[in-house]
C-alpha cells in the first residue's frame, strides 16, 4: 500500500469544487442561450440568462480566490514550468500518454508535495488559468455590463466580436473539461484522482491528475 | 357669351372656395381622404380611445408630415414615424416600465445608448399593422425567444438558410441585425463556428474516451499479471 501524501489543501479543494460546478453550469446554460431552440435544460431563456449571469459572477469571485490564494501562499509556483519541463519534460510526459501508459510504465513525473503537477499539467493549467480564464471572464463581464464599456466594445468591433471571442473560448473550455475528466482516470486506479480531489490525499508513489 | 375674363374669374373663385373649405377641414379628415381604413384602425386602437380627433394622426407622424406628403411619389414619402414620438407621451425613461421584463432594459431598448435603434412597435404591435396598437395588458410581446432565436422577429429580411450556408456559412445568420450594429444572443450565430464546436466536442470525446480509453482497456493489466 502506497504512502499517502496531502496534495490538495482544503482551500484548493473548495476552489476546485466551486470552479467545477460553475464551469458545468455555465457550459449548459451558455449552450441554451446560444441555441435556445435546441437546449432547454434551464427552462425558459430568461432563467438560463439569469443562471449564466450569476454563475459567471461566482466564477469571477472563484478565480480571484484562486489567484490571491496562490499568490499569497506562493503555491503559484506549482503552475510555473521550470527548465527541465521545457521542452524535455513536455516531450517525456507526452510520450508517456501516447505510448508508456499502455505498457504500464510508471508515471514519469509523479506528484510530490513540492511539485504536484507534471510538465503538461503545468503548461495547460497555466495557459487556462493565466490566460484563457481571464479572457473568458473579462469578455463575459463586458458582455454582462456593455453599457459601462461602450467605447471599449466599439473599439474591438462591437458586441458581435465580443460574443465570438466568448463562444470560441467556451468551446475550448468544454473540450478541456472532457479531456480533464478523462485524464483524471489515468491515476493509479480509475477512481484514484477523483477521490484525492475530494479527500486531499494522494498516493505518493504514483499519482496522476490532468 | 362669356368672355375670357369672366371664365378666369369663375375658375379662380372656385379654386379659392375649394382651398378654403379644404384648409378649414380637420387634419384628420384630410388624412382620411386617402387613409380612411387606417384611421378607423387607429380609432379602435388604444391611441384612438385616448387621443382626440385632431391629434390622432399628427401625434405620431408630426404636424410637418402633411407638408412633406404632397408633391411626392409614393416611394419618396417617408414612413413618417420616429421613435421620439412615442417618448413625447410615454416618456423616455424605459427602465421603469421594462425593468421587470429585461435584465438590461437600456441595452435591449436602446442598443447601446442609441435610441434610433429602438422600436416600440416590435413588441407592442400585434400582427403587422402599427396603427392597431392594443393596451399592454391585452397585448405586448414578452417571450424572449421571439427575438432570441434563429427565426427572430427582429429580422427585416429572411436569413440565408440554404443547406450550404447552414453548414459552412462564415457570416452571421441574421446578419441584417449585425449590419444594424446589434448582436442578439440566440439569433446571431456563425454556422461554421457552431459546426466546428460540435465537431471538436465529438472528436474530443471519441479521441480520449473511445480511442485512448479503448487502447488502455485492451492493454490493461489482467489478474495474475
Amino acid at each position: 500500500m502506497a504512502e499517502k501524501i496531502y496534495l490538495h489543501p482544503v482551500l484548493e479543494r473548495v476552489w476546485h469544487a466551486i470552479h467545477a460546478i460553475c464551469i458545468v453550469v455555465l457550459i449548459i446554460s451558455g449552450a441554451q442561450i446560444h441555441w435556445p431552440g435546441c437546449v432547454h435544460l434551464f427552462g425558459s431563456f430568461q432563467t438560463s440568462v439569469s443562471v449564466h449571469n450569476w454563475f459567471g459572477l461566482l466564477l469571477v469571485a472563484d478565480f480571484l480566490l484562486w489567484l490571491i490564494y496562490n499568490l499569497v501562499s506562493r503555491r503559484i509556483i506549482h503552475y510555473i514550468p521550470n527548465k527541465r519541463d521545457i521542452p524535455d519534460g513536455l516531450i517525456v510526459q507526452a510520450k508517456f500518454y501516447v505510448c508508456g501508459i499502455f505498457k504500464h510504465d510508471p508515471h514519469p513525473y509523479p506528484p510530490t508535495v513540492d511539485e504536484k503537477f507534471n510538465p503538461l499539467q503545468k503548461m495547460s493549467y497555466l495557459m487556462f488559468m493565466g490566460l484563457m480564464t481571464p479572457i473568458l471572464l473579462i469578455s463575459g463581464i463586458l458582455y454582462l455590463y456593455p453599457l459601462y464599456f461602450t467605447d471599449f466594445i466599439t473599439s474591438i468591433g462591437g458586441l458581435n466580436v465580443l460574443a465570438v471571442i466568448h463562444f470560441i473560448l467556451a468551446i475550448i473550455f468544454a473540450a478541456f473539461l472532457i479531456a480533464h475528466l478523462y485524464l483524471a482516470t489515468t491515476g493509479h486506479t480509475i477512481q484514484d484522482n477523483f477521490i484525492s480531489i475530494v479527500t486531499g490525499y494522494a498516493d505518493s508513489e504514483e499519482e496522476e491528475e490532468a | 357669351m362669356m368672355n375670357r375674363t369672366h371664365y378666369y374669374l369663375i375658375i379662380l373663385s372656385m379654386c379659392i372656395i375649394l382651398s378654403c373649405s379644404y384648409s378649414s377641414l380637420a387634419l384628420e379628415s384630410k388624412c382620411s381622404f386617402c387613409h380612411s381604413d387606417t384611421l378607423e384602425e387607429v380609432k379602435q386602437s388604444v391611441h384612438g380611445t385616448v387621443l382626440g380627433d385632431e391629434q390622432r394622426c399628427v401625434i405620431c407622424h408630426g404636424s410637418q408630415y402633411e407638408k412633406r406628403h404632397y408633391g411626392k411619389y409614393m416611394e419618396e414619402i417617408e414612413t413618417g414615424f420616429e421613435v421620439d414620438r412615442c417618448f413625447s407621451c410615454h416618456g423616455s425613461n424605459l427602465d421603469v416600465k421594462h425593468g421587470e421584463l429585461f435584465p438590461q432594459p437600456q441595452l435591449h431598448l436602446n442598443s447601446i445608448g442609441d435610441t434610433s435603434q429602438t422600436s416600440c412597435a416590435i413588441c407592442h404591435v400585434e400582427g403587422k399593422d402599427p396603427h392597431l396598437i392594443k393596451p399592454v395588458k391585452i397585448y405586448a410581446l414578452k417571450d424572449c425567444e421571439e427575438c432570441h432565436s434563429s427565426d427572430s422577429i427582429l429580422l427585416t429580411t429572411p436569413s440565408k438558410s440554404s443547406l450550404k450556408h447552414q453548414i459552412i456559412g462564415i457570416t452571421f445568420t441574421n446578419s441584417e441585425l449585425t449590419k444594424r450594429g446589434q448582436y442578439v444572443a440566440g439569433a446571431n450565430r456563425i454556422p461554421i463556428l457552431d459546426n466546428l464546436c460540435v465537431i471538436i466536442i465529438i472528436l474530443t470525446i471519441i479521441g480520449v474516451f473511445v480511442i485512448h480509453g479503448g487502447v488502455r482497456f485492451i492493454t490493461r493489466k489482467r489478474k495474475g499479471e
